[in-house]
């Protein structure tokens, strides 16, 4: 059974003329950062199952 | 499920839009970028379960290896590597550490992230304990160099619109999250707790025009009211943006604080703290006075924030805001309420920018 996880990013400060180091077929460029809930961690913890990364801001 | 919420105030993942939605595989390799809710199900549909090459996992960096990896082999990487690592797991004890290594950093390197994250560390630092004077002021210059050097940057640009005029705001930045906190609650959750609650500014509605102040009367004209010599409340003033466009609009923050120095707190059975902003020479200002209403209780120690907008001249050139407070304190020491005021100038720079 496909089990997918949601992971939220917020905060983050790019624009829309920049594409950074994403791209189709490509590792994500992981970081470890804080978590809203005062732990850290990163998109590797949830290996073995798709992520959905949806990433906005806070306005 | 789980909705881990990570927070990249230092814009580390260097994604290319908001909002994004990106569909990651099993082993980490990124399958789709997806700017509409209907291409999820695309993603969802796909099998990647075919074997990827593995990717390596971060490692959490702590500050203190990164710092002496930096003085071991130093660049500009490592040291914003370690000011990022201050930044991000060194708390408010390492904040000082984190803008020293950002401005290091951005001394060695034309690089306009480097000054957009000097800026967040240093508004970080405004709102700790750390805090030193003109550190507001200071990130919104840096991230105004940013800015400059990459005019594109959407989200550098919003973040001074984030503190800076009315005229500039399509709408209210947090206007939200009581909505948010009401309904979760309404729904059995807990929201979290908010390092730092949104006010002022960030909570203001937009406006399409320029409100002038109206005629009012000045609570010292004369200056009679005995100066504040000793400090016992501090107060700053920041302008964003810090270059403003000749005719344009800017807003002011004004921070008062007390007991910084001298062991003290806020007298709240006298007068309202009133601040009293003088005419703008060649501009105008929304509000003369501004007035924070005494809490109920007797004595307090919050900080108290106001703030206005000016329109500064429609010629190129630097300019002054001036203004005081004046304000009912108690020392700590020996008891002794007093009734103070204290002034401030402001230097003001109107030129042509890229806005």
């Amino acid at each position: 059974m496909l089990r997918l996880t949601i992971a939220l990013a917020a905060l983050t400060s790019v624009g829309f003329a920049q594409l950074g180091d994403i791209e189709v077929g490509k590792p994500f460029p992981d970081r470890v950062l804080p978590r809203l809930d005062g732990t850290s961690g990163s998109l590797a913890d949830l290996r073995g199952q798709p992520v959905l990364l949806h990433v906005f801001a806070s306005w | 499920m789980d909705f881990p919420i990570f927070v990249d105030a230092l814009d580390l993942l260097e994604v290319g839009a908001v909002p994004l939605t990106i569909g990651i595989d099993e082993q980490g390799v990124v399958r789709r970028m997806m700017r509409r809710p209907a291409e999820l199900e695309g993603f969802l549909a796909e099998s990647h379960l075919a074997p990827s090459r593995a990717v390596p996992k971060p490692q959490r960096l702590d500050p203190a290896v990164a710092m002496r990896r930096a003085e071991e082999a130093p660049s500009t990487a490592a040291w914003q590597a370690a000011a990022c690592a201050a930044f991000l797991w060194g708390g408010d004890e390492r904040i000082d550490e984190a803008c020293a290594l950002f401005e290091r950093a951005a001394a060695e390197s034309e690089d306009p992230a480097i000054r957009f994250r000097l800026g967040v560390a240093l508004r970080r630092r405004f709102e700790s304990a750390a805090r030193q004077p003109g550190d507001f002021q200071a990130a919104v210059a840096a991230w105004q160099t940013a800015l400059d050097a990459r005019p594109n940057q959407y989200i550098w640009r919003r973040r001074i619109q984030q503190y800076g005029p009315r005229l500039e705001k399509p709408y209210p930045f947090y206007d939200w999250v009581a909505t948010a906190r009401r309904e979760i609650r309404a729904r059995g959750g807990e929201p979290f707790a908010l390092r730092v609650e949104p006010v002022g500014t960030e909570l203001a509605e937009g406006a399409t025009i320029f409100e002038v102040a109206s005629e009012e009367t000045p609570p010292d004209p004369e200056g009679q009211i005995a100066r504040d010599i000793d400090r016992l409340a501090r107060l700053e003033a920041t302008v964003v943006p810090n270059r403003i466009a000749p005719g344009a609009t800017a807003r002011v923050h004004l921070t008062l604080r007390v007991g910084e120095g001298i062991p003290a707190h806020w007298n709240n059975e006298i007068e309202d703290l009133v601040v009293w902003v003088e005419a703008l020479e060649g501009g105008a200002v929304s509000r003369h006075r501004l007035q924070w209403p005494s809490p109920e209780a007797p004595e307090s120690d919050e900080v108290r924030e106001l703030e206005l907008e000016i329109r500064v001249p429609t010629e190129a050139g630097t300019l002054t805001l001036s203004g005081y407070s004046l304000y009912a304190v108690c020392r700590e020491d020996d008891g002794t309420c007093l009734y103070r005021r204290q002034d401030f100038r402001v230097p003001i720079e109107v030129a042509t920018t890229d806005f």
